[in-house]
């Protein structure tokens, strides 16, 4: 190999290094850090959310809603939206969660009636006791 | 391919043309040393204090409550993080250590003289505006130290008679440092400084560029000491392309300046993180010993040594004007050769001394 290949292959070996170097460890620190789950368990009053009501809350740093279905029980749904994320209302004369961005409407076992959306609303587990509900 | 790939950038963008025109016929002065590369360091300095500090926004929290665990988070969690975090904090102690080194070269060559007045004013004011985003920048992490350094710094402009108080009040956005001053010292560190600090680098390289970087006076003695009333760009035939000699030069001191902030970095991380530094700013308990950087280190004896306060910090604003103003006291034909001037290098000798001394002083009183 000649001396200027040489210096050029150097060069570029030299400088791709320095640029990974430096690349990697930025491209790890653009990447967000993990969300550490939480094991804590939610506890409400039953004589908060009366038949035919719902109740919204924060459960993990997410926006849930709790809803006394007439006839039906007690259920916990996330109310972040399956189509965009926009966050779903209870709508307690239709029975019925909808979305105020794109008019998505999901019945109350979370599951898609109408618009956009296509998977059913996230559910997460209850414990009832004679007084209180516990979520998680 | 890669032939290719040049190929394809040279026709939409003149690659060629561009190095010719600004590097090849850009002609250095003969006997550009590596001390004409400083300035250049400088800048390479001030690009990663930008792009780390960008990275370093994508995560902090300019809130009191927040801002400290921020910085933790950054440093213990995030991927890397306390690799930007440490480049930053010891960045920002190089480029003051480069831009002083600059400084003191530039005025023992008598490089300030007439045409280049507002460049040595120009760099004056990025080192004065690089100091306040050095005192800005200590406070945002929200640790002890910071909050202290802040809290005494803010508070030695209130010993100016008439408009002392009002600048303190200023900074501080209250009486105390509160949420509202690290907002303040937020804005001006991220926003207000760099946007001043980068139209004077404009400015600084511009006038470089039209006048040529000037010749060192041991080499021409006697090149500049005829009157100037025009315009006249040096054009440094005697001397050598600045590609690529001059850049090879360049590149070495970049080389030198990223090794010693690896050194500091691998060797002494904490050099410039007090242990006070990973405790949360608490505004009821002052720490032991509390001190200010090592640059303000000359000034904080200063203020301390002389008991009238007021003294002391007319002294330093003194300093700093005359540093400012320098090229326009010494605007007599004397020549530049400052070993034939030996009442302007005692009088540099001196300064320099007296600052080392008073910062060796600072760090062990």
């Amino acid at each position: 190999m000649e001396r200027r290949q040489l210096l050029k292959t150097s060069l570029a070996f030299l400088g791709t290094t320095t640029l990974i170097s430096f690349v990697y460890p930025a491209s790890k620190f653009l990447i967000p850090p993990k969300r550490r789950a939480k094991d804590t368990l939610l506890t409400i009053n039953k004589d908060e959310i009366p038949p035919g009501t719902a109740k919204e809350i924060i459960y993990n740093e997410t926006p849930v809603v709790v809803i006394n279905r007439r006839g039906s029980g007690f259920i916990a749904l996330s109310r972040i939206c399956t189509h965009l994320g926009c966050l779903v209302g209870y709508d307690k004369f239709n029975s019925k969660l909808v979305c105020p961005c794109h008019a998505g409407e999901f019945d109350l076992e979370g599951n898609v009636l109408t618009g956009p959306a296509t998977k059913p609303l996230l559910r997460y587990p209850l414990k009832i006791t004679s007084d209180e509900i516990t979520i998680g | 391919m890669w032939g290719k790939l040049i190929h394809w950038i040279e026709v939409r963008i003149g690659l060629e043309e561009l190095v010719n025109k600004h590097l090849r016929n850009y002609r250095t002065p003969k006997g550009a040393t590596f001390w004409s590369t400083l300035g250049f360091i400088t800048l390479i300095a001030f690009i990663v204090q930008a792009i780390t500090g960008i990275m370093l926004l994508l995560y902090y929290i300019p809130h009191p409550d927040h801002a400290f665990k921020s910085v933790q988070t950054i440093t213990n969690e995030i991927p890397y993080g306390w690799l930007f975090r440490l480049i930053h904090n010891v960045g920002g102690n190089i480029i003051v250590g480069v831009i002083i080194i600059h400084l003191a070269h530039v005025f023992l060559r008598v490089s300030y003289k007439k045409p280049r007045e507002i460049t040595w004013v120009s760099g004056v004011l990025m080192f004065f505006l690089v100091l306040l985003a050095c005192i800005t920048g200590q406070l945002l992490p929200w640790h002890q130290t910071g909050f202290w350094q802040t809290t005494v710094t803010s508070t030695i402009p209130g010993f100016l008679p008439v408009i002392g108080e009002g600048i303190s009040s200023y900074m501080r956005g209250g009486e105390f440092v509160t949420g509202i001053t690290l907002s303040r010292f937020f804005s001006f560190h991220v926003v207000i400084l760099p946007v001043f600090i980068v139209a004077l680098i404009f400015l600084h390289v511009m006038l470089i560029r039209r006048q040529g970087l000037s010749t060192s006076p041991s080499i021409e003695p006697d090149a500049d000491t005829a009157p100037i009333d025009e315009f006249r760009r040096e054009a440094h035939l005697e001397g050598q392309p600045c590609f690529p000699h001059f850049s090879l030069k360049r590149l070495f001191m970049v080389m030198v300046y990223f090794s010693v902030l690896f050194f500091v970095l691998t060797f002494f991380p904490n050099l410039f993180l007090p242990p006070e530094a990973n405790m949360q700013a608490d505004p009821l308990m002052t720490p032991e010993s509390i001190r200010p950087a090592w640059y303000f280190l000359a000034p904080y004896q200063l203020i301390k040594t002389i008991p009238n306060d007021i003294l002391g910090i007319s002294l330093i604003v003194i300093f700093s004007v005359i540093l400012l103003i320098w090229p326009f006291l010494d605007a007599k034909d004397a020549g530049r050769n400052i070993r034939r001037r030996p009442m302007l290098l005692s009088l540099a000798l001196i300064v320099l001394a007296l600052w080392t001394i008073l910062t060796i002083w600072g760090m062990y009183s």
